[in-house]
């Protein structure tokens, strides 16, 4: 589903992404974990085309995403990003609304059935009752969990997850991760959350100064050593109850 | 209730928020050509209007000056009072958009500037073209508009992306350049005359003839609907270049888009009634506190209540000093500014914090 392949990306003479190759599987859920500066944003950025690789292909479905335009992409792929601002206040609803856009003509208007799919996306999300808030009065955690439901009223095959829960508590993010997986989405997510990630992931990247240093099951790359490679810290991951928990020492 | 209907309730509110605007502007058009030095009664008015057009009524009773004055002055200055405000208002909901910056008005780029250097040196210097007419002051306004925009265009886009921070920035510069050189043609000017008609003339006035309307009239309509219907992606655009990309919007064509209507728009506001300053600011902001943000809405709605502040501006400058006429830029200032500060403190108003 989602294909890259060699992708190189460079800022003047300093590389943040050397070499990368990733692949996504229909309906699989991929972690990308590593340090603050790994390049797991501009790993992303490079898929969803607000960057411009300087080598390597990226393809989704198949065709190179530089192939396409935007809002072909938007039609294949929804974002949740690290990006809140709003010049001015818009409603709730309408942030959600504009999920709608890729999927419609320039001088169709928004029908009963883009607002059906609307406020689905925000009763998913467990936001119903602030609908007609006001986007930029809401909190962090609120903002976040609005662009979750934006992601899913763009109703794509696959969604690029940027960090999605870290401005939420616990339980939202528990809760919002199940939900990306049971909607059989095709997910590719950057994460901090060492245990969420080898809780919610098929498979994990591990990414560090630019490149990939480890891939597979949650279980083969989250070992005490990486651990430590990586973030520089004594871990010890361990089996509870049949799930995967890292411990820092 | 459901959101579909709420939905439809939000669309059907807005037409007829359009709709009673509409009226309301016919209403006060009507008005304001009976109000000026020599006021009019408004049956006259309504008389000679709905005869002129519909061959309705008899206009017996009425002196041929007053039909003149009706015909010849008042009507032409009153639409292109409305023609010009609804311009402004809606070129600055684009410059508010493109910059997402509250702040901006149609002037934002530097157009102004250009435009009084244009309208400055056809009137202190008398510029003759190539082909032996004098440069008009619209032509010269015009021009220098168009000018600075392309000189702002083509600056900011040199040695990188043209940002709308980058396109601010030099058009501060490249405004405050051409300002100089009004200034300058204006302090060395000869003729005291030809310094007051200068800056009659950047201060913003509606003098009109029925020529005047064609220009200002062919760019509206086509602005409005290409307004319209980027409504959306402008939306998008609000929430960050990000966001706006992985929502399916090409955002450096629609910036490209946004700036040539907005300039177009600003140019020949500026070159019919030169710097009227205040409509383009507030007007959006007004609209968008009542309204809220969606551009589908802000749009038409700006546009109507453009055309409606202005009229009154100009009613309001005939008459003020009667029999002498204000610069309507000095009444839209005037009662702008103040109603501006009122609508940031008495807010519940979110502009973009």
């Amino acid at each position: 589903m989602i294909d890259v392949a060699h992708v190189s990306y460079t800022i003047g003479s300093t590389p943040l992404l050397r070499d990368v190759s990733l692949q996504v599987q229909p309906g699989e859920s991929v972690g990308i974990l590593g340090p603050n500066g790994s390049g797991k944003s501009t790993l992303l950025k490079t898929i969803y085309k607000v960057l411009r690789p300087a080598d390597g292909e990226i393809l989704v479905n198949g065709q190179s995403v530089l192939s396409m335009s935007n809002r072909e992409l938007a039609r294949k792929v929804a974002v949740v990003a690290q990006e809140s601002e709003a010049a001015f206040d818009y409603t709730v609803q309408e942030v959600v609304l504009m999920a709608r856009y890729p999927s419609k003509k320039l001088t169709d208007a928004y029908g009963p059935d883009d607002l059906r799919i609307v406020a689905e996306a925000l009763d998913t999300v467990g936001l119903s009752h602030l609908a007609s808030r006001g986007y930029l009065s809401l909190s962090g955690g609120e903002k976040q969990r609005v662009q979750v439901a934006r992601a899913f009223a763009q109703q794509t095959p696959v969604m690029i997850l940027d960090e999605p829960t870290n401005h939420l508590d616990i339980g939202s993010q528990i809760k919002t991760l199940q939900l990306l997986k049971a909607s059989g989405k095709t997910i590719l997510a950057a994460l901090h959350d060492l245990s969420i990630a080898a809780r919610f992931c098929d498979r994990i990247y591990l990414l560090h100064h630019g490149t990939v240093v480890d891939s597979g099951l949650p279980g083969q790359v989250l070992t005490g050593e990486r651990i430590r490679q990586l973030y520089d810290i004594d871990a010890e991951p361990f089996q509870y109850k049949g799930q995967l928990y890292v411990r820092f020492l | 209730m459901t959101m579909g209907r709420l939905s439809q309730l939000v669309q059907r509110r807005t037409g007829w928020c359009c709709l009673v605007l509409t009226i309301l502007l016919v209403l006060s058009l009507a008005a304001s050509i009976s109000i000026g030095a020599v006021s009019i009664p408004l049956s006259q008015v309504w008389r000679v209007l709905l005869h002129t057009a519909f061959g309705w009524f008899d206009v017996d009773g009425i002196k041929e000056g007053t039909q003149n004055i009706i015909l010849y002055l008042r009507v032409p200055r009153a639409l292109l009072g409305a023609l010009v405000g609804a311009s402004l208002a809606l070129s600055g909901v684009g410059m508010q958009a493109f910059t997402k910056n509250p702040l901006a008005d149609p002037y934002v780029l530097g157009i102004s500037s250009g435009a009084s250097t244009g309208a400055v040196l056809a009137i202190v210097w008398g510029v003759v073209l190539p082909w032996g007419s004098r440069l008009s002051i619209p032509a010269g306004a015009f021009c220098g508009a168009l000018l600075s925009i392309l000189a702002v265009c083509a600056l900011a886009r040199s040695g990188g992306q043209m940002t709308p921070i980058r396109l601010v920035l030099v058009g501060v510069a490249v405004s405050a350049m051409f300002s100089a050189v009004t200034n300058f043609i204006v302090y060395t000017a000869p003729q005291d005359a030809q310094v007051r008609e200068a800056t009659f003339w950047m201060l913003g006035g509606l003098g009109a003839e029925w020529k005047d309307l064609l220009l200002p009239a062919l760019l509206l309509i086509p602005a409005l609907m290409i307004m319209l219907i980027l409504s959306r992606p402008l939306n998008a655009m609000m929430m960050g270049d990000q966001t706006a990309i992985t929502l399916g919007v090409n955002i450096e064509k629609i910036r490209r888009l946004l700036i040539v209507v907005t300039a177009l728009l600003t140019a020949c506001c500026v070159a019919v009634s030169g710097c009227i300053g205040f409509v383009g600011l507030i007007i959006p902001h007004m609209v968008r506190s009542l309204t809220g943000a969606d551009h589908a809405r802000v749009i038409p709605l700006s546009v109507l209540c453009g055309s409606l502040f202005l009229v009154w501006a100009d009613a309001a400058a005939r008459v003020v000093c009667a029999p002498a006429e204000l610069p309507v830029g000095i009444l839209t200032a005037m009662v702008g500014g103040p109603l501006f500060l009122w609508m940031i403190r008495a807010r519940k108003y979110g502009f973009g914090r």
